[in-house]
């Protein structure tokens, strides 16, 4: 019984923390509505939402079922690409209104990612380990080099400048694409939560811990895999899509190898396979990217670096995993 | 193991063989459609790419192999290699006895290598000896971390814009041979990684050390067991595998720009040899990086620009044959 109640309470200080982390994401806006900061931190923040709905995905592949991928870029580039050349042509070639071409790209950004991950996910969940990291970083490089060579539809080098932002529900204008954002994320973390806690959820998880059982106990191990896969490549998809509306523009670098890296070194700074710590990593890298380089150029990467390597050596389960630690140690002993 | 290693072997060289014939029979085809200067020098391109990859993917596959790490920065040591021996060249003046001149090219190809295994040497002392009981993805983890940092370092020391290393005074000019004339510092760069490939392998085949190394591939715990010195072991693998990434990156740089993201380009390739080859096989980074150099130089010929996709080809049809690489052991996870 003293269990179950430690529980409640345990729950209430959760629920607590979430409206506060909801309350104050809710009234960002207004801090710039008030001029407390420039309207550059509002972009901040959505880039923040963006990619904590591709860490989301990424964590359900290397946090949950164990795959780490070294290509996940490519659904990002994908995803921004097709969402760049529909809002680019999509009323002229296919007659879609302005006014709902980020819906039908969000569609068809995950669609094609979906695509792609069948095709990719199929080859790739053949290999087990390191070399399942390697052939997902291989794949991603084939995809950055059609970007560079394929001119004629992805601009080459150049990438493609000057995209028309869709005016749906006006998120062409950055306060309303903001709360557009913030509801996505809220949207894919409680279905990605959902994901995790399902049988689905716990059968990827017996995967990680013990594939070899879990073949055994009569699982299509192989068919869960390539499921994971999939859906965490139509996540990413989906932000590379909403990079776009915002961005304006999109380019090669997207299918960069450094993007993979650096998705998996913020994934590894919160903590892998906590959900909200990999997007937790996401906002410190991508504030600390920005604070830092403004007034130290280019050193951020090694004071990144160096903070990286420290977390790896000293603390794996990264920031969620140094907060149970202290958590622990602040409990009082019985 | 005897039993379950001979039709494994057969396999590997069908698939050896299989491959040797395909490239035999793209050959003749090419012969048949470009003329032979264009074809040999292209060929020979691409052997000096796959020489350079040799040398650079056989450190990486000792690591993968032995320590079970997988080290990103690996291309970064190798930048370091070329920055040190472009300082070096730079610093060091021709010596003269007599009318014999020695280059200060050569103190360079001797002095950066012995940095960067230094160097090596530290970083595995300091930082990656401590995770070898975690697993294999936390090294790449890891050394990705160094990579950012090595890679600011080099920038701070040598700046971003990239670096002119002269051709040394012996390696200008052509060499006529015979139906053409090729760069005769290319051809020196084909003979000394060749040499220094050969020697890498006698050192493993001839030298005890060699043995362990080979041995500590294939059971760590029984070399341990046998009172090996396993933590020294794994320290003098890890530098000698930097030291041959700084040769490579001391004879290239002559021929390509030294810039500071020289290593994040050729780390790529080192991984596709090492996926294509099988982790831990010096046999397999020496086909696996031929493959790769020669599949690049005559895709440039038939499909100009997307060369790099033959690449991209080759290595998936390997790994859908072989999940572990050509040579490679089922085992390492």
């Amino acid at each position: 019984m003293k269990n179950a109640v430690q529980n409640k309470s345990f729950h209430w200080s959760v629920a607590s923390a979430w409206l506060l982390v909801g309350a104050i994401l809710l009234f960002v806006p207004l801090g710039a509505a008030l001029d407390w900061y420039s309207h550059f931190y509002i972009n901040l923040v959505i880039k923040i939402f963006i990619f904590g709905i591709f860490l989301l995905g990424f964590d359900l592949l290397a946090g949950y079922t164990g795959l780490v991928s070294f290509g996940h870029a490519m659904f990002f580039g994908l995803g921004a690409y097709t969402t760049g050349l529909l809002l680019l042509n999509g009323e002229s070639l296919l007659g879609i209104p302005a006014a709902v071409s980020i819906l039908t790209a969000m569609l068809l950004s995950v669609l094609v990612c979906v695509l792609v991950g069948v095709l990719v996910g199929f080859l790739s969940i053949r290999t087990h380990g390191v070399y399942f990291i390697f052939i997902t970083l291989a794949f991603a490089q084939f995809f950055h080099l059609l970007a560079f060579q394929w001119v004629d539809v992805t601009g080459g080098e150049n990438g493609l400048p000057g995209i028309p932002p869709s005016t749906f529900l006006g998120i062409d204008q950055y306060v309303n694409y903001y709360y557009f954002v913030l509801a996505l994320l809220a949207g894919c973390y409680l279905l990605i939560r959902r994901i995790v806690h399902s049988p689905f959820g716990r059968t990827l998880v017996g995967i990680r811990e013990n594939e070899e059982r879990m073949k055994f106990l009569g699982y299509n191990v192989a068919r869960y895999k390539w499921a994971a896969f999939i859906l965490s490549g139509a996540f990413a998809g989906l932000a590379g899509a909403l990079l776009t509306q915002s961005q304006r523009y999109v380019s090669t670098d997207l299918f960069e190898w450094l993007t993979s890296a650096e998705v998996i070194i913020m994934t590894w700074l919160g903590g892998v396979g906590t959900l909200i710590g990999p997007v937790l990593g996401g906002g410190i890298v991508i504030f600390f990217e920005d604070f830092f380089s403004s007034w130290m150029a280019d050193n951020w990467l090694m004071i990144m670096g160096f903070v990286y390597v420290m977390f790896v050596l000293f603390s794996p389960r990264g920031l969620i995993g140094l907060f149970e630690k202290l958590k622990t140690a602040l409990r009082p002993k019985r | 193991m005897p039993l379950t290693h001979a039709p494994k072997k057969l396999t590997a060289y069908g698939a050896w063989g299989m491959g040797a014939i395909g490239l035999v029979a793209l050959f003749v085809w090419l012969l048949s459609a470009y003329s032979p200067a264009t074809l040999v020098t292209q060929l020979f391109h691409g052997l000096i790419t796959s020489m350079v990859l040799i040398l650079i993917s056989s450190g990486l596959t000792f690591v993968a192999g032995i320590l079970h790490v997988i080290n990103i920065s690996h291309g970064v040591l190798y930048a370091l290699g070329a920055f040190l021996g472009v300082s070096i060249a730079l610093a060091a003046s021709d010596v003269c006895v007599g009318s014999v001149c020695v280059e200060s090219f050569w103190f360079a190809l001797i002095g950066a290598p012995i940095g960067v295994g230094i160097v090596g040497a530290l970083l595995e002392r300091f930082t990656i000896s401590h995770i070898y009981s975690r697993d294999p993805i936390y090294s790449l983890l890891l050394t990705l971390g160094l990579t950012l940092i090595l890679t600011r370092i080099i920038e701070l020391i040598w700046g971003t814009d990239p670096l002119a290393f002269s051709t040394p005074a012996f390696g200008k000019g052509l060499v006529n041979l015979g139906f053409m004339y090729y760069p005769t510092y290319r051809l020196f760069v084909l003979l000394a990684s060749a040499v220094v490939v050969a020697v890498t392998w006698l050192f493993l085949r001839m030298t005890n050390f060699g043995l362990i190394m080979r041995a500590g591939v294939y059971d760590p715990q029984i070399v341990s067991a046998l009172g090996i010195n396993l933590p020294r072991i794994f320290t003098k693998v890890f530098a000698f595998g930097a030291m041959l990434a700084a040769i490579a990156g001391v004879i290239v740089s002559p021929m390509r720009s030294v810039a500071p993201e020289m290593g994040n380009l050729v780390i790529i390739d080192a991984f596709i040899v090492l996926v294509i080859g099988g982790m831990g096989s010096f046999r397999g980074a020496v086909i696996g990086a031929l493959l790769l150099g020669i599949s690049q130089s005559l895709g440039a010929l038939i499909v100009p620009g997307f060369a790099q996709i033959m690449v991209y080809v080759v290595m998936v049809a390997v790994l859908l044959v072989r999940p572990q690489g050509l040579f490679g052991e089922a085992q390492l996870h």
